[in-house]
């Protein structure tokens, strides 16, 4: 399995080492996982222009650190969006890479169990994993919200919420959580 | 009183969420509130002018696009600069919120109508409501009677806003609605799926383009290198 984990903490911090540990627990169980720091990129904001809908279909027009990160998200079996909480749920800087999903979805609406949904675009499509790490402000209301939130992205990009941890979760059980099918 | 009509499209000035905020400008108007304008976050939700004009304002009305099934990016940019003032500043300052989403049903919009609301409790903001439509892509392009009924929503929720202060339990519920289709109109939807029409507007743009032929492409699947020149050997 390859795991790719996107580290949205805007700031060094225990954070970091926590995923360091994350992935080290997978490899030691013969997978291979990346980390991305995503505070180390050049990201923009998703400005919104549907190109990739409409005019080179799947492809994202902004040029920046993203046309490194995309082929990565489309082939891995497992996308590990990965922040501390910062007002209650995840960064910016991680929210601003979840938008860019936009391209890996398709502008086709289809009713999927009721509900519509965009169509996906790739025939393969990687696993969620959410490893996040409250302040002392949150609440469990405030992780049941966030977790709500990728239930819903789940959802809607045909995927399955493999994990949703916090860093108060031991590192091999969450390492075990990402591996169970 | 200060008010702020906030807009936190990704696309700034061409947005739906600025439509909506021009009706919700002209049901205020009507309850003589009058002389508001827009003020969008995009392109960077940092810029000192605009946080200023937040925590300036009394009362403020921030809308938005679903996005990727939350809130778009720079909308929790600016939620994260805002939280950084002191909270003496941010305490009972009146916040509404609109949600609008191209998907049609209300259940795409819950969660983050929650999460909204718990930033108000958490800021000490007073909640005066979170109003979240389906179904309004493209609302820029519609001709002026098919949009007429959304139109009138969000104008009556200006004209509410404006005389009582906040948004009724019962315009917050109906605009909400449906939160699920019910059988016909899943049928329907199947139906219109089966004929080709479910999907008209995409495939008039993609054709508008020039890229119907090439609406099922995957690019990323080739690596970046490929990624570079676009999946046709044109350049994007």
């Amino acid at each position: 399995m390859h795991c790719l984990v996107l580290n949205g903490n805007p700031q060094p911090s225990g954070f970091d080492d926590y995923l360091a540990r994350f992935a080290r627990a997978l490899e030691q169980r013969g997978h291979a996982a990346e980390r991305i720091e995503l505070r180390r990129r050049n990201l923009r904001y998703c400005a919104g222009c549907w190109t990739c809908w409409w005019k080179t279909p799947g492809l994202c027009a902004l040029k920046d650190d993203m046309a490194d990160i995309y082929p990565k998200m489309v082939q891995a079996d497992l996308v590990l969006w990965a922040s501390p909480l910062v007002v209650g749920t995840i960064s910016a800087l991680l929210k601003k890479v979840q938008d860019r999903f936009v391209p890996i979805a398709h502008p086709y609406i289809e009713l999927v169990d009721g509900e519509c949904h965009h169509r996906h675009r790739y025939a393969h499509n990687a696993d969620l994993g959410v490893i996040v790490e409250p302040t002392a402000e949150d609440t469990d209301a405030d992780l049941a919200i966030t977790r709500e939130l990728f239930q819903r992205f789940s959802r809607n990009t045909r995927t399955r919420l493999r994990l949703f941890a916090t860093t108060a979760t031991p590192v091999e059980e969450a390492a075990r959580e990402a591996l169970a099918a | 009183m200060k008010r702020l009509l906030l807009n936190g499209s990704p696309r700034g000035k061409d947005a739906n969420s600025r439509t909506i905020l021009t009706w919700m400008a002209q049901g205020l108007a009507q309850a003589g509130i009058t002389g508001l304008s827009i003020v969008d976050v995009a392109p960077d939700p940092n810029r000192p002018a605009h946080l200023q004009a937040f925590l300036d304002a009394d009362e403020v009305v921030f809308a938005f696009p679903l996005y990727t099934d939350s809130m778009p990016g720079l909308v929790k940019g600016f939620l994260e600069a805002i939280a950084l003032a002191d909270r003496p500043r941010l305490q009972g300052k009146r916040v509404a919120f609109i949600i609008q989403s191209g998907l049609p049903e209300g259940i795409h919009t819950e969660a983050l109508g929650a999460y909204l609301a718990r930033v108000c409790e958490r800021l000490g903001f007073l909640h005066l409501g979170t109003l979240r439509k389906g179904g309004v892509e493209g609302i820029r392009m519609m001709p002026p009677r098919s949009i007429a009924k959304i139109a009138a929503h969000f104008v009556q929720a200006g004209r509410e806003l404006g005389a009582r202060g906040s948004f009724s339990p019962e315009l917050i519920r109906t605009m909400a609605e449906p939160r699920t289709f019910g059988w016909k109109a899943r049928a329907l939807i199947r139906l219109l799926g089966g004929i080709g029409l479910l999907n008209i507007y995409w495939n008039r743009r993609l054709k508008n383009h020039g890229a119907y032929a090439r609406r099922f492409d995957t690019p990323y699947l080739l690596g970046p290198v490929a990624v570079a020149i676009g999946p046709s050997g044109q350049r994007p």
